[in-house]
């Protein structure tokens, strides 16, 4: 039951988007974050989706993996969906209904909901495409690599690297961790289930204690663990896997850029929505 | 209470490309008053079980009975007043079937000893009178040895780690189960520590719990200390009995991927070299047996 709330897992599969060089698929993420908001019309969004379908196409990622992902922010979406037909105002709309509770719906309310609700919808997979052919380790490892520059500044990248990392790296271990106290205490009779939001949250206490006290007796562990091995992170470190851009990342790369000057092109020539 | 179980399966990552059979086809039956012994390696669904048996995991397939609750997996349809009286039905099912888990000093939470060991008792029973919670939690602490008095008002994180696994097994007993479960309760434990766990299980045994389900690696101790024995392998009860049947197969045990008591293994090598002694595998029974032989030889020599 916990495990839906991890936003994206990695999903283990052969495939040209799990073989790309991390750097460039959080470059081309990013490149494709900045098409999803400098698309004007319904037409960009044919092609962003276009890209995103193609690229999970590619992935073999199951459907439904993705769509667990949406299953988590579905509230958000729909709330900026409803929010939106109901308050969005412009000049010279039309009223499309305005009856009884659902007032000032107008054409260019509709519109704008729905494009708002597209684009998070299109954010937030193509995000999870991201974590689920990446994992942990590689994502950090790109990241770091991606932050390179900054160190020049005296900005502790690999420092930040790591602790990124072992974030990422205790998470399903913490995840046990509470469902493993939240059986013991309900076999001591605990009631997460009823009761009132306060009784609930108060109700949560005996998971949460013990909850952070292993967690910083791990973290101590760990500590002494990497103490005990001389661990630091000075200049000379090698890594294990080098990152390489190969013929995968730049056919990614001429993809995607075809794409944004597909979406450029329909924002000059094919008017606005919004 | 006696367990029943029978065809008992049960999938983890259901529904997902991680699919895998915890449980496959278990069928048991653990009679009331038993001291019971699982034993298995890693993985083979020895924990998966012991939590179907308080209902902490619902039964997805098979038949499992605890005493009069039926845990069994029904299609029928409930009524909201039948799912109430299900609610209320697991709360009793729970404070009957005790459970200790695998290092349970790390789910100790409350600022005190004496809070913490009432936390099973005030849920169970929410109108008990003060008085009474009191003297529940202090007979419960008082059994399994150590000073009410002196440690009732400490921080149960302040204790050693024996102590506070003591105050872990003081919790789930307060509340007066009739079948305890414990999950490993030695691991991490010292040999003294060890030594007073089995007999604070026995006393137990023996004053106020009927029935006892041991979980463990340590052959030695299940040889020891269990009257009867499970063997799970790979989501399976592939054997039961008491623990001298079992282990006087070695071939057997050793394919489950599990070793003997040095027990057996002594015996076994002794009769090898032409000695046999007989006993049911109890360091107690192996040492009087092997005496008796002593005895006996030295007789003959004269």
């Amino acid at each position: 039951m916990l495990k839906d709330v991890v936003f994206g897992q990695y999903y283990p599969a052969k495939s040209p988007v799990h073989r790309m060089d991390p750097r460039s698929k959080i470059v081309l993420l990013i490149l494709y974050i900045v098409m999803i908001f400098i698309v004007k019309n319904f037409w960009g969004f044919l092609l962003t989706g276009g890209l995103l379908l193609a690229t999970v196409f590619l992935s073999k990622v199951p459907l439904k993996s993705m769509l667990r992902s949406v299953k988590a922010i579905i509230f958000i979406i729909l709330f900026t969906f409803i929010i939106n037909i109901f308050f969005h105002k412009e000049d010279g709309a039309k009223i499309l209904w305005d009856v009884w509770l659902i007032r000032n719906v107008t054409d260019k309310s509709l519109y704008y909901a729905i494009f708002m609700a597209l684009r998070l919808l299109l954010l937030v997979l193509g995000s999870s495409i991201l974590t689920l052919t990446t994992t942990p380790v590689s994502l950090t490892d790109g990241i770091e690599s991606l932050l390179k520059p900054l160190s020049y500044i005296k900005f502790p990248v690999h420092e930040l690297a790591l602790i990124m990392s072992i974030a990422l790296r205790f998470i399903p271990t913490l995840m046990e961790e509470t469902e493993r106290i939240i059986a013991a205490q309900k076999a001591r009779g605990a009631d997460f289930e009823s009761g009132n939001l306060f009784k609930r949250a108060k109700a949560l206490l005996p998971v949460l204690i013990p909850l952070i006290t292993s967690a910083f007796r791990r973290a101590e562990e760990l500590g002494d663990a990497m103490d005990a091995r001389c661990y630091n992170g000075s200049k000379n470190r090698t890594k294990y896997k080098k990152l390489k851009f190969s013929l995968v990342d730049l056919f990614g790369t001429v993809l995607s850029l075809t794409v944004l000057a597909g979406v450029i092109l329909c924002n000059l020539y094919l008017g606005a929505t919004i | 209470m006696d367990i029943f179980c029978k065809d008992l399966y049960y999938q983890y990552n259901k529904n997902t490309e991680f699919v895998s059979y915890a449980l496959n086809g278990v069928s048991l039956t653990i009679k009331e008053g038993e001291f019971f012994g699982i034993i298995g390696h890693t993985g083979s669904g020895k924990s998966t079980f012991i939590q179907h048996l308080n209902g902490l995991i619902p039964v997805e397939q098979g038949i499992l009975t605890v005493g009069d609750y039926d845990l069994s997996k029904t299609d029928v349809k409930k009524s909201k007043k039948e799912k109430k009286q299900l609610k209320d039905n697991l709360k009793n099912l729970r404070r009957s079937v005790g459970m200790v888990f695998q290092y349970p000093e790390y789910q100790l939470f409350a600022e005190t000893v004496f809070d913490d060991v009432s936390f099973g008792i005030k849920n169970f029973m929410p109108n008990l009178s003060p008085e009474e919670v009191r003297i529940l939690t202090k007979n419960a602490i008082e059994t399994v040895g150590l000073d009410y008095e002196k440690i009732k008002d400490k921080s149960p994180f302040e204790l050693s780690g024996g102590q506070k696994r003591r105050v872990a097994i003081a919790g789930v007993i307060a509340s007066r189960p009739s079948i305890l479960i414990l999950d490993e309760p030695c691991a991490g434990l010292d040999p003294t520590g060890k030594t007073a766990l089995w007999n604070l299980l026995h006393s137990l045994h023996e004053r106020v719990i009927k029935t006892i389900i041991v979980v463990s690696h340590d052959m030695n101790d299940v040889a020891s200390n269990c009257t009867s024995v499970a063997v799970f392998n790979r989501g399976k009860v592939i054997k039961t009995g008491t623990p001298k049947e079992l282990f006087s197969d070695s071939a057997f045990i050793s394919d489950c991927g599990l070793e003997v008591p040095v027990t057996a293994y002594l015996t076994e090598n002794l009769k090898n070299v032409g000695i046999k002694i007989d006993s049911d595998y109890t360091i107690n029974r192996f040492a009087e047996s092997f005496a008796n032989y002593l005895k006996n030889t030295e007789k003959a020599d004269l």
